[in-house]
């Protein structure tokens, strides 16, 4: 299909078929590591050399005129939700309305308390997760909300969640800036 | 809502993926040669173009390049760029050449950086030879050779090559 | 091509290097509304929505397009997300045309996008995975080696490149939408700038832009009924290859040439320089536009740079190419090849003002990505095919 230009003149050269494994950390018996082997998926998995990728970068996001001031209203202990055309009020606020696609800009406070609507608990916190001990993914309905956010309650145990069971921010010592202004909600009383 | 909060404009969201990347089974061959200072190639049947580094097929055909063939570390310098710019991710010094070379025996160039090179004395057809690590520092990994570098034997001519430029 | 389509509406934002005064919503939806307003309809009007952007991992965003669904008015509608690398702009408005030529749609509304401002493309493009070696940076890196291949292959005199940037810089001055506007341009301000990537000097390279582009499509009746003529698509065309395999001519690759063949036969063009009236075509460095010159069938092979030479090319040319300035003066990289489809269906609608090239009748668009592996194009036309 496409026209292929080879280089008729490359010197011979002589196929080999095994290959040492002699690296210090992968010691062990020679093995033979031909394509065909590999192919026809014989190769162990342990003879395929794995590694860490790691890509990391710390993206700075324009937040816009909407999203600009409810985070700024995080960091003076502020919720805000914005009024959608059907009256509904979305939290976090959006600047565009999910359902007619109009621009939103009557902003409402909400909360600071709401209830717990769902739940998932996180026995086993991973590094980068919000708590470093067993916590509960929840989504939250603010007072005033229409709709729910997604943040993590610190409750201590599972059996103290419950549907409906209200909630309140407990804030960051030291604002920087983003969603974790809010450290987690904890079990109100 | 006349009391609006001061606006932020814009935060920082860190994203960190971590993966457990499997080279696959043809860079695995080719990888462990360089422990032994061999440059493997893979091709799918004799007088075949070799593939260097090995690609399990041949990308023009998806047919099974199945069989590993060793090429020299000599080869011939195809094209090549002067480099200026920093970059984190770069391990080498400012200035340097980066380089494509044309291994003998390959039929596929192989993108690496070129030293012991005057700047002024890069060029397309020089020929260049893999300078490897110390033995005990070889490992599976394209690190294993260190650079490239010219040696002395004369140019190839263009047109012998122009066709991988 | 079983239904006719035509451009519509077009619109764009101003590129930049930093648009922080907008969210990504923001962003893409200031383009979505100017090409709405150039139709004169609304988000109701519309029955799809095709968006494209470069890898996700410029921005951080997975699923980009879920997110911005709500800001382009996809609520309820058929949204679809293309990507091709570089080259995604293009194909993008390819796949949103294929919606309207094949009679699924009547109104498309097709945008792409990209924010660099929020990450580094460069890191994006240079993530080397385990056991191997970054040899190079970013995309000059890659891309230096082959326009040196360019140059011994061509004889090309060294300052074709610089000739070439010039004359973008000088077109960009004329748009108002350009990113870099550099009123004292001038060869040697060129020819001094720092060489980054040998023989890449600054000036002959893209900037890292924020922007959007957007263009709106309609069916043959819709189309004939639009406030300013519609563009009309005379033929779309793609074709890829790998980024290496054996007897491969990264210069001038075969996939491009395909590509280019397959379009002038859909719109019956039989001598490509004589019968198109202008071009803008992906120019992330210079002295692409030499290459793509051959590749496109406009000059004889290693010929290229020629019209650069005889001013052809130039917006007073007789084959003008790239009138916005190009891809070296706005480079929103996912948006980049939707821009260049934008300026050329402008050119036949008559809307591009300063840098209008007098009667263009037949106007190419094109874009390319990857290591210049991915081809789109799109010929359009100030009559109907």
């Amino acid at each position: 299909m496409i026209a292929l230009r080879v280089r008729q003149d490359a010197p011979p050269v002589e196929p080999i078929v095994a290959v040492r494994r002699s690296a210090p950390t992968h010691g062990g018996p020679m093995r033979r590591l031909t394509m065909e082997k590999v192919m026809a998926q014989t190769l162990a998995a342990d003879e395929v050399l794995r590694g860490p990728h790691v890509l990391e970068y710390p993206y700075r996001r324009s937040l816009g005129p909407v999203l600009g001031r409810f985070f700024g209203g995080l960091q003076e202990h502020r919720l805000l939700g914005i009024r959608m055309r059907s009256g509904k009020v979305l939290v976090p606020p959006q600047e565009y309305d999910p359902q007619t696609g109009e621009a939103l800009e009557e902003f409402v406070d909400v909360g600071p308390g709401g209830e717990i609507v769902s739940w998932s608990w996180v026995s086993k916190p991973r590094p980068k997760q919000p708590l470093d001990r067993p916590f509960a993914f929840a989504l939250i309905r603010l007072d005033g909300a229409d709709t729910t956010l997604l943040h993590a309650v610190d409750a201590g145990e599972e059996s103290k969640l419950s549907v409906g069971a209200r909630v309140t921010p407990r804030w960051a010592e030291e604002p920087g800036g983003g969603i974790l202004d809010i450290a987690c909600f904890e079990l109100e009383g | 809502m006349s009391d609006l909060p001061n606006a932020l404009k814009s935060i920082v969201t860190p994203v960190r993926l971590e993966y457990d990347h499997s080279a696959g089974a043809a860079a695995t061959g080719f990888l462990r040669g360089l422990t032994q200072k061999k440059i493997l190639g893979a091709r799918t049947g004799p007088g075949e173009p070799v593939l260097v580094p090995p690609r399990g097929a041949d990308p023009r055909t998806s047919e099974l390049a199945a069989e590993l063939v060793e090429v020299s570390d000599k080869g011939t310098v195809v094209t090549y760029s002067i480099v200026r710019v920093p970059s984190d991710n770069i391990p080498f010094e400012l200035p340097y050449v980066c380089a494509t070379v044309l291994l003998d025996g390959a039929n596929l160039g192989f993108f690496h950086v070129l030293q012991n090179c005057a700047l002024d004395e890069v060029r397309i057809g020089m020929r260049v030879q893999a300078h490897w690590a110390p033995d005990d520092q070889l490992t599976e990994n394209v690190s294993s050779i260190r650079y490239f570098e010219p040696i002395d034997e004369p140019d190839v001519p263009f047109e012998q090559i122009e066709e991988y430029a | 091509m079983a239904n006719l389509c035509g451009v519509v509406g077009i619109g764009q934002t101003k590129y930049d290097a930093k648009r922080i005064d907008v969210s990504m919503p923001g962003l893409v939806r200031e383009a979505a509304l100017r090409a709405l307003e150039d139709a004169d309809l609304t988000f109701a009007d519309i029955d799809a929505v095709v968006i494209g952007k470069a890898p996700d991992m410029f921005e951080g965003v997975m699923l980009p397009e879920n997110y911005l669904a709500d800001a382009v008015g996809a609520t309820g509608k058929p949204l679809l997300r293309v990507h091709t690398a570089g080259s995604v702009g293009g194909s993008t408005a390819n796949v949103a045309i294929s919606l309207i030529t094949s009679g699924i749609h009547d109104r498309v509304l097709t945008l792409s996008w990209e924010k660099q401002s929020e990450s580094n493309a460069m890191w994006g493009l240079t993530v080397s995975p385990p056991f191997s070696v970054a040899v190079v940076a970013g995309a000059g890196g890659f891309f230096a080696p082959l326009i040196r291949s360019y140059i011994q292959r061509s004889g090309a005199p060294e300052d074709t490149g610089i000739r070439i940037a010039l004359k973008d810089r000088l077109n960009a001055l004329k748009n108002p939408y350009a990113h870099l506007r550099i009123e004292d341009i001038d060869f040697d301000k060129i020819a001094s700038s720092p060489m980054l990537w040998d023989p890449i000097r600054y000036l002959e390279s893209c900037p890292s832009s924020d922007g959007a582009c957007a263009m709106v499509l309609a069916r043959e009746d819709l189309a004939a009924k639009a406030p300013t003529p519609a563009a009309w698509v005379h033929g779309t065309s793609m074709r890829s290859e790998p980024t290496q395999f054996p007897g491969r001519d990264s210069v001038n690759p075969v996939a491009g040439q395909l590509a280019a063949r397959d379009l002038y036969r859909q719109a019956g063009i039989e001598n490509p320089r004589q019968e198109i009236d202008c071009a803008e075509i992906y120019v992330p460095f210079s002295w692409f536009e030499a290459m793509w010159m051959e590749n496109l069938g406009f000059a004889p092979e290693n010929e290229g740079w020629k019209m650069v030479y005889e001013g052809a090319t130039a917006l007073d040319g007789d084959f003008p190419v790239n009138m916005s300035g190009g891809v070296l003066s706005s480079n929103a990289i996912g948006a980049s090849g939707m821009i260049r489809y934008a300026e050329a269906a402008m050119q036949v609608r008559s809307q591009a003002g300063e840098h209008q090239v007098e009667g263009a009748r037949k106007a190419l668009g094109h874009a390319y990505g990857g290591g210049s592996q991915y081809f789109s194009m799109c010929l359009f036309g100030k009559e109907k095919p």
